[in-house]
C-alpha cells in the first residue's frame, strides 16, 4: 500500500504542481482551460476541507469527552454547539437543506444572538488584556525596546484624532514611522516570506518535502 | 517611596487595571467633547476614486471580508463606503470571502440601502459568500459567471441591471476589501495584479501597517485602516455615524494605555534605582 500512501500522492503533487506553474507561462488556449479547470476543483477541495476540518474537530472532542480530559465540559459544550447549528442549519426554517439559505428562524437567531455578540465580546476583551500587557511588560529594558516604546507611544497618539489637538506634529511624526521604517521593514519580511513559500513550493512538487503526507 | 509600596505597585492586581479601563471607555462616551477629524492621504485616494466611479456611473465591488468578532471595527467603514456609493449613483456588487461575514454585509447593505432611492438588481446586488477566496478571485477574472452564476438569495445574476453585462472583474471599475485577516492580500495577489482593476482596502488597525508598502507602489489605490479610518472616511461624506462616535472611546483608552506605559516603566525604573541604592548601602555596610 505504499503505493497509495507515497508515490501516488508525491506524482499528483509533481504533476499538478508543473501545470500549474507552467500554466502561468504558456500563453496557449489549451494550457488556460486546463488552468481554468484547475482552479475549480481547487474551489471544491476548499468545500471538502471545510468537512474534514468539522470531522477533526469533533473527533478530538469526542476523545477528550471519552477520557473525562480536563475541561471536557467545553468540548460537550461544543458538541451541544454543532448538533444545534447543524439540526436548525438543515431544517432552514422549515424550507429543508436544499433550498437556499433562509433569512430568518433557529439558524438565524443562533447567528445573531450567540455567534455575533460572542464574536464582538471576544474582540472586546482584548482592549482589557492589552491595557493590562501594556502596564506590565512593555519596559524600556534595552535602548531597541526604548525605540520600540517611544515610536508606539507616537503612533497611538499620532493615529487618533486627540494627537492633532496634542501637536499637529505628532501625526506627521506618526505617519512618517508607519510609511518610512515600517514600510521598510515590512517589504523586507514580505520579499523573505515570498521567497520562503518559492522554495517550499519547489521542494513540495520535487517530492523533498513530505510532511503533508503524514508520519505512517 | 519605599520599594514595598513600589512592588505593590508592579503587582498590582489586573482588575484594577481592567476596572480603569472599563471607567475610561464608559466615561468618554458620556462627557462632551468634541474632536477633530482630518483625513489622511489613504482615506481621500479611497473617497477620490469613488468620486471618479460615480463620474462615469461605474460599478464597485465592496467585500466584507469579516466577522462578528471584527464587526465593530470595520462595520462602520462599510456603511460608510455604502453611503457614499449609494449617495453618488454608484452600482454595488456586495460579497464576502468570510463564511460567517454574509449576514453582516446583508444586514449592512439592507439597512444602507433602505436610506437611499436604490433598488436591488438595479442599483446593488449581494452575491454572498462562497469558498476559495484567491481561486475565486481567479474564476471571477476568467469567468463572472462561471465564479458566481447566482446572488445570494439564488436569483439568475443574468435578470439584474447590475451583473447582467459582467463577464470579468477586469471590467469593475473600483474592488474594495473591507476585511480583518489576509483576505485582502487575495484580492491583490490574484485580483489586482493578474487583472488590474483599481482596488482599495479597509483594515483593522493592526493589519494597516502592512498595507503601506502596496499603497506606495500603487497596487493599492486607497486604505483605510481601523476605526479611526473609518471616522476619517464618515467626515469625508459628512455623514459622521459609529465610527466618529467611537473616536472619543478609542482616544480615551489610547492616552491610558500611554499612561499605563509611561507609569509602568516610571515605576519599574525608579525600584531599579532604589534596588541599587539599597545593594550600595549592603556592600559599604560589609566592608565597614
Amino acid at each position: 500500500m505504499l503505493f497509495f500512501k507515497r508515490q501516488l500522492p508525491l506524482a499528483i503533487a509533481f504533476f499538478f504542481g508543473m501545470v500549474g506553474f507552467f500554466a502561468q507561462y504558456i500563453p496557449h488556449h489549451s494550457f488556460e482551460a486546463l488552468y481554468n479547470e484547475l482552479i475549480s476543483w481547487v474551489r471544491l477541495l476548499y468545500a471538502f476541507a471545510l468537512i474534514l476540518g468539522t470531522y477533526s474537530l469533533l473527533r478530538l472532542h469526542s476523545k477528550r469527552i471519552e477520557r473525562k480530559a480536563p475541561g471536557f465540559g467545553y468540548s460537550l459544550v461544543l458538541w451541544a454547539g454543532f448538533i444545534a447549528t447543524f439540526a436548525a442549519g438543515m431544517y432552514n426554517d422549515g424550507r429543508g437543506f436544499l433550498a437556499g439559505q433562509s433569512d430568518s428562524g433557529m439558524l438565524m437567531w443562533i447567528y445573531d444572538y450567540v455567534f455575533k455578540p460572542a464574536g464582538a465580546t471576544m474582540f472586546s476583551v482584548l482592549a482589557f488584556f492589552i491595557a493590562s500587557a501594556a502596564y506590565r511588560t512593555f519596559r524600556a529594558r534595552t535602548t531597541a525596546a526604548g525605540m520600540l516604546l517611544a515610536s508606539a507611544i507616537i503612533v497611538m497618539i499620532g493615529r487618533i484624532p486627540i494627537g492633532d489637538m496634542i501637536s499637529e506634529h505628532l501625526p506627521i511624526l506618526a505617519s512618517w514611522l508607519m510609511e518610512v521604517p515600517n514600510a521598510a521593514v515590512k517589504r523586507g519580511i514580505f520579499l523573505g516570506v515570498a521567497l520562503g513559500v518559492v522554495a517550499t513550493s519547489l521542494r513540495i512538487i520535487f517530492g523533498i518535502e513530505r510532511a503533508y503526507l503524514g508520519g505512517d | 517611596m519605599r520599594r514595598s509600596t513600589l512592588k505593590k505597585l508592579l503587582d498590582l492586581d489586573r482588575r484594577w487595571i481592567f476596572l480603569t479601563v472599563l471607567i475610561c471607555a464608559i466615561g468618554a462616551r458620556f462627557v462632551d467633547f468634541e474632536l477633530p477629524v482630518y483625513p489622511k492621504a489613504g482615506v481621500r485616494a479611497m473617497y477620490d476614486k469613488i468620486e471618479e466611479v460615480a463620474a462615469k456611473n461605474g460599478t464597485i465591488i465592496v467585500s466584507m471580508d469579516y466577522d462578528p468578532s471584527s464587526k465593530p471595527e470595520l462595520e462602520p467603514l462599510s456603511r460608510a463606503l455604502l453611503r457614499h456609493a449609494f449617495s453618488r449613483k454608484v452600482k454595488v456588487i456586495a460579497m464576502t470571502h468570510n463564511p460567517n461575514g454574509q449576514r453582516l454585509a446583508q444586514t449592512v447593505l439592507e439597512e444602507t440601502a433602505s436610506e437611499f432611492d436604490v433598488k436591488y438588481g438595479d442599483d446593488y446586488v449581494l452575491l454572498g459568500y462562497k469558498a476559495g477566496s484567491g481561486t475565486l478571485v481567479i474564476n471571477m477574472g476568467q469567468d463572472f459567471r462561471d465564479a458566481f452564476s447566482k446572488d445570494h438569495a439564488g436569483k439568475d445574476l443574468a435578470s439584474f441591471a447590475v451583473t447582467r453585462e459582467l463577464t470579468s472583474i477586469a471590467q469593475i471599475d473600483y474592488v474594495i476589501s473591507v476585511s480583518a485577516s489576509a483576505y485582502w492580500e487575495s484580492w491583490m495577489i490574484y485580483g489586482h495584479d493578474r487583472y488590474g482593476f483599481p482596488y482599495g482596502v479597509g483594515v483593522t488597525g493592526v493589519i494597516a501597517p502592512d498595507i503601506f508598502p502596496f499603497l506606495q507602489t500603487g497596487q493599492v489605490t486607497g486604505l483605510v485602516g481601523g476605526l479611526a479610518g473609518a471616522a476619517e472616511y464618515e467626515t469625508l461624506i459628512k455623514k459622521p455615524g459609529m465610527a466618529v462616535t467611537g473616536m472619543k472611546p478609542q482616544s480615551a483608552i489610547h492616552m491610558l494605555l500611554v499612561l499605563f506605559v509611561l507609569f509602568g516603566n516610571f515605576v519599574f525604573f525608579y525600584d531599579l534605582v532604589l534596588k541599587r541604592r539599597q545593594e550600595k548601602g549592603h556592600r559599604e555596610e560589609r566592608r565597614t
